[in-house]
């Protein structure tokens, strides 16, 4: 809500209207239904969405945020209702239909009540600080007034427990704003389903070295179809690496063209390479072929020939965010038709894309004898890591690579090593001695020596550095496999569990970079589940969602859908506001009136109301005359005069007989004397120096 | 009792509500009392009468019940289930009963005074709403104060006060007062006082169940009297006001959330009171 200040406002003045007004309507329990079920669809509604939208894990937060709105129906029926509270079975329909059941039976049951306001605050509260400019310095100071605000009218004892209640409500906003921070970092970070849903493009933390099982999602993350008959690329990159330390693969400082840029001083080291490898993404520019035609060119330098209609092409299609590294071939070419504001790619070849849509569908040409990555440096891609230098280079000596004539035999000999002698496992069971204990095997010693045991990532990794040591360029590369074929639709799907990790190797006969794949072949079968209904459920709604994106994606389309989904909220809506508004019934103050017969006969007597109510104040209109001006009897010298004049004025205004004439004489007399009594009394001084009446 | 109504003493055990009724009862020589102690398995017939076959005539004879009274005392009236209850709403309303088809006239005067307990309490039946606008007046006694209390102690040391009371009036005497009330002057305009009163509560939202035209006709009846003990000619607007609530509240029947919330009817009529304009 915070990034919606006007919105904000609104809503509060809504809420607080009920303060400053009398207006209230008279909502029975049907209405508190109705106002939750206009809830309930609105948030709904703002679900699908949201849902749709992309992105689950900003999901939750994002409705979070934007709750208060939704919930006002309910807050609106108990605020501006007659009631305080609403009955708690508005949220159980079952609840509503025993309730029901019981009152016809005539068991008389009286619904628990529950105050929505406080519900309310807490879900403003939150939702506060979920917003997309919550800021904490105005967070917490906010929270403070509005506890302080809250606590004082309570009257709490001594200061200094206002003081210790607005410490625990500051410590407890302190602890549960950092605690919700950091649980959308970890989110975001892929926190709930490994490290492939935040990929960051330069800096890559890999399994190696961790305990445990690697889990990967089965979900479908991008489907592909090639023309009839052609095979679609088995490796698709996503990202790139170059420098290999202690379980984590990043990239080394490159400038624009690939090459290494010097050394900076120590001590910025580690800073200055993070914005130096982000500098390192260059925008890519499209060209038109035809007219209507743009496509993207992946390399550097690429001419005419990286969008040739000979070239070998497939579509793919898949959920996309903005700024998001996408799998592509190793010698992919360009890309077309894609919904796109913008390509990135940097010297190590991960390409980023900036999506309009979050669902992108286009198509990718491939094998063009070229690659996005720039050619190696031999100063980074033959480098390896310092703690495992001796290990590599005896076991290099071991296996004789060093002295294979060209690379077929070396990577052969490497992956018949890999399958004889080694087994993939997804179990995690060797650990990363810290830096301290030097003297211990790395996790890739201890790999290569002892267990022989591990997944593709302790194989490409090992794999890497020994084809360095024996004088290959060889970087590390991460992304899919693709290898399981949708006969039905025609199309081959990649999922979460076909993450891998392979090695792009320099071949210098070809002057290009090719994927070597060092794990042992039938990994992917030691993976591969078989799949459940829930599975292809799954699929078919994701598959749906995405056709929707696509659908909605197209220029045509778009008025339709805006159209018909805003018809149909708005539909809906004004008919449950509708059914809301039927329910309520105005409650006026109800201003109770004396029906006026004839004239009203005056008497003297009435000439006196001014002058006494200088000294008893205003009569109240149902205050009857005669007994408020008996309370002049107290001051006047003289009271049994006042008492004769009241009777003959009651016997004139109430006695439905006449009164003689004498009697309105006398009256006019006494009162002639009443008044002169009064003024001699002067005005009425109280003791606190202010005037004021009797009463 | 002047004003020709009857009367329900609310108020929990042991304030004197049945003192109060005997005491009454007693003040009134040559008038008929009779009591019915209200139980749950009281039975209509109990109270209107019954008839029995005389064997040597073989005939039914009606066996008057205790409504053929001048003044009933009904105790706990609501212990008796809701049918009993009942069986006195034609004789309250219309001064005759009718048992097994045949009308008997209740002449004179005929003069409930009932008692109950507070609804709230255990092994009691509320009153229906009918039954309880047959009441001209509910009036509750309250707990007394403790001088009030200790004196109480003192007089019955050593027989209750009630028992050596005497008669301040005959039959003949209270009929003639009774007709006296009735000749009480009242003005078009307090009379349309007493219909605002009275037809104000039938447009608020926390009473479910307002007050009838025979609330307008026992205000009017009640104000007579009291002007009548207060040696007036006619009503004025205090002595309506000072009897409103004994009148009013009793018919009404409020929300339940009225209720939870604190508000009761006496509350509800004082408020009226306070609203409505009163002719000066």
């Amino acid at each position: 809500m915070t990034d919606r200040p006007l919105v904000g406002l609104v809503l509060a003045l809504v809420v607080e209207a009920c303060h400053w007004t009398r207006l209230r309507w008279e909502f029975n329990d049907a209405a508190c239904v109705r106002a939750w079920h206009l809830s309930a669809v609105a948030i709904a509604l703002t679900t699908m969405l949201i849902w749709l939208d992309g992105n689950r894990y900003t999901a939750l937060p994002r409705l979070l945020g934007w709750l208060p709105p939704l919930l006002l129906p309910m807050q609106f029926v108990q605020a501006f209702g007659m009631r305080d509270s609403i009955p708690l079975n508005t949220f159980s329909f079952f609840a509503r239909q025993r309730r029901a059941r019981n009152v016809d039976l005539g068991l008389g049951e009286s619904p628990i009540r529950m105050n929505f306001g406080n519900m309310y605050l807490v879900t403003v509260m939150v939702s506060s600080t979920l917003g997309a400019r919550s800021n904490g310095w105005i967070f917490l100071p906010g929270l403070l007034i509005l506890t302080a605000w809250a606590l004082i009218p309570m009257k709490v004892g001594r200061p200094v427990h206002l003081l210790l209640g607005l410490l625990m409500a500051g410590l407890i906003a302190v602890a549960g704003r950092y605690g919700l921070a950091k649980a959308y970092e970890w989110v975001m970070k892929g926190g709930l389903e490994g490290s492939d849903s935040f990929l960051d493009p330069n800096h890559y933390r890999t399994a190696i070295g961790r305990l445990g099982e690697i889990k990967l999602s089965p979900t479908i993350l991008w489907r592909i179809r090639t023309e009839q008959g052609t095979m679609p690329p088995l490796h698709l990159r996503t990202a790139s690496y170059d420098r290999y330390s202690s379980g984590i693969w990043s990239n080394s400082e490159r400038s624009v063209s690939g090459q290494a840029v010097q050394a900076e001083p120590s001590g910025l080291a580690g800073k200055s390479q993070g914005l130096q490898a982000e500098k390192d993404f260059v925008d890519l520019v499209s060209r038109d072929r035809v007219e209507g035609e743009s496509y993207w060119l992946l390399r550097a330098n690429a001419g005419e020939e990286a969008f040739s209609t000979k070239l070998p092409r497939f579509s793919i299609r898949g959920a996309a965010e903005t700024d998001m590294p996408i799998p592509l071939p190793g010698d992919a070419a360009s890309l077309r038709d894609f919904q796109l504001d913008g390509v990135e790619r940097n010297s190590l070849g991960t390409v980023r894309i900036f999506p309009k849509e979050s669902v992108i569908d286009g198509l990718v040409l491939w094998r063009d004898q070229g690659n996005p990555e720039f050619g190696p440096d031999d100063s980074l891609d033959l480098k390896v890591s310092e703690r495992e230098r001796a290990l590599i280079r005896r076991y290099v000596r071991e296996l004789g690579l060093d002295r294979m004539p060209d690379l077929k035999s070396k990577l052969d000999l490497l992956s018949g090593w890999f399958a004889r002698e080694f087994d993939y496992s997804l179990y995690l069971s060797i650990s990363q001695p810290g830096f301290e204990s030097s003297g211990k095997p790395t996790a890739i010693g201890t790999f290569l020596d002892t267990t022989r045991k591990g997944h593709c990532e302790y194989f490409a990794t090992a794999a890497s550095m020994l084809l360095r040591e024996s004088g290959v360029p060889t970087r590390y590369a991460i992304g899919y496999v693709v290898v399981e074929r949708d006969d039905r639709r025609q199309e081959y799907v990649v999922r979460g569990v076909h993450g891998h990790a392979w090695c792009r190797v320099w071949d210098g006969a070809k002057g290009q970079w090719v994927d070597f794949d060092p794990t042992p072949p039938g990994w992917l079968a030691m993976e591969t589940r078989p799949t459940t209904w829930m599975q292809d459920f799954h699929d078919w709604l994701q598959r749906a969602r995405e056709d929707f994106f696509i659908w909605r994606g197209r220029a045509e389309n778009r008025l339709a859908v805006t159209l018909v989904l805003s018809g149909f909220s708005v539909g809906g809506l004004i008919f449950i506001l509708r059914r809301l508004w039927r329910s309520r019934r105005k409650v006026e103050v109800v201003r109770a009136r004396m029906e006026r017969i004839g004239e009203r006969p005056v008497t003297a007597l009435h000439s006196l109301e001014a002058l006494a109510a200088v000294h008893l104040g205003i009569r109240a209109q149902g205050v009857p005359f005669s007994r408020w001006l008996a309370e002049l009897m107290r001051v006047l010298p003289e009271p049994f005069l006042l008492d004769e004049a009241i009777r003959i004025h009651q016997r004139i205004r109430y006695d439905p007989e006449p009164a003689p004439s004498q009697a309105v004489e006398r009256l006019n007399e006494l009162v002639k004397r009443l008044k002169q009594m009064l003024d001699h009394l002067g005005k009425p001084r109280s003791t606190d120096g202010s005037w004021s009446g009797f009463l | 009792m002047v004003s020709g109504g009857h009367v329900l003493l609310e108020d929990y055990p042991g304030t004197g509500k049945t003192t109060l009724a005997k005491a009454i009862a007693r003040a009134v020589a040559g008038a008929v009392f009779k009591r019915v102690q209200f139980t749950p398995d009281l039975l209509p017939s109990d109270i209107l009468g019954v008839s029995v076959l005389d064997p040597r005539t073989q005939e039914f004879r009606f066996h008057q019940g205790p409504v053929f009274t001048d003044i009933l005392l009904a105790d706990e009236i609501n212990r008796a289930s809701p049918r009993t209850q009942s069986a006195l709403l034609e004789a309250m309303g219309e001064r005759q009963a009718t048992v097994e088809g045949r009308r008997y006239d209740l002449d004179g005067m005929f003069f409930v005074i009932a008692t109950q307990n507070p609804v709230e309490f255990r092994g009691t039946y509320p009153l229906p709403e009918a039954q309880m606008d047959r009441f001209a007046m509910q009036c509750t006694l309250g707990y007394v104060s403790a001088a009030e209390e200790a004196s109480i102690l003192a007089d019955q040391m050593e027989s209750h006060p009630v028992d050596s009371l005497d008669a301040v009036a005959d039959r003949e005497e209270l009929l003639a007062v009774m007709a006296a009330a009735r000749r009480v002057r009242v003005s078009d305009e307090l009379r349309h006082y007493m219909v605002s009163l009275v037809s104000a509560t039938r447009g608020r939202p926390e009473i479910q169940l307002a007050a009838s035209p025979r609330a307008s006709l026992a205000l009017m009846k009640v104000s007579q009297a009291v002007a009548l003990f207060e040696g007036a000619e006619f009503v004025t607007p205090e002595m309506i006001q000072s009897v409103a609530a004994d009148v009013i509240a009793h018919r009404l029947v409020l929300e339940p959330e009225a209720r939870f919330s604190g508000i009761t009817a006496r509350r509800l009529v004082a408020d009226l009171v306070e609203e409505i304009p009163v002719p000066v």
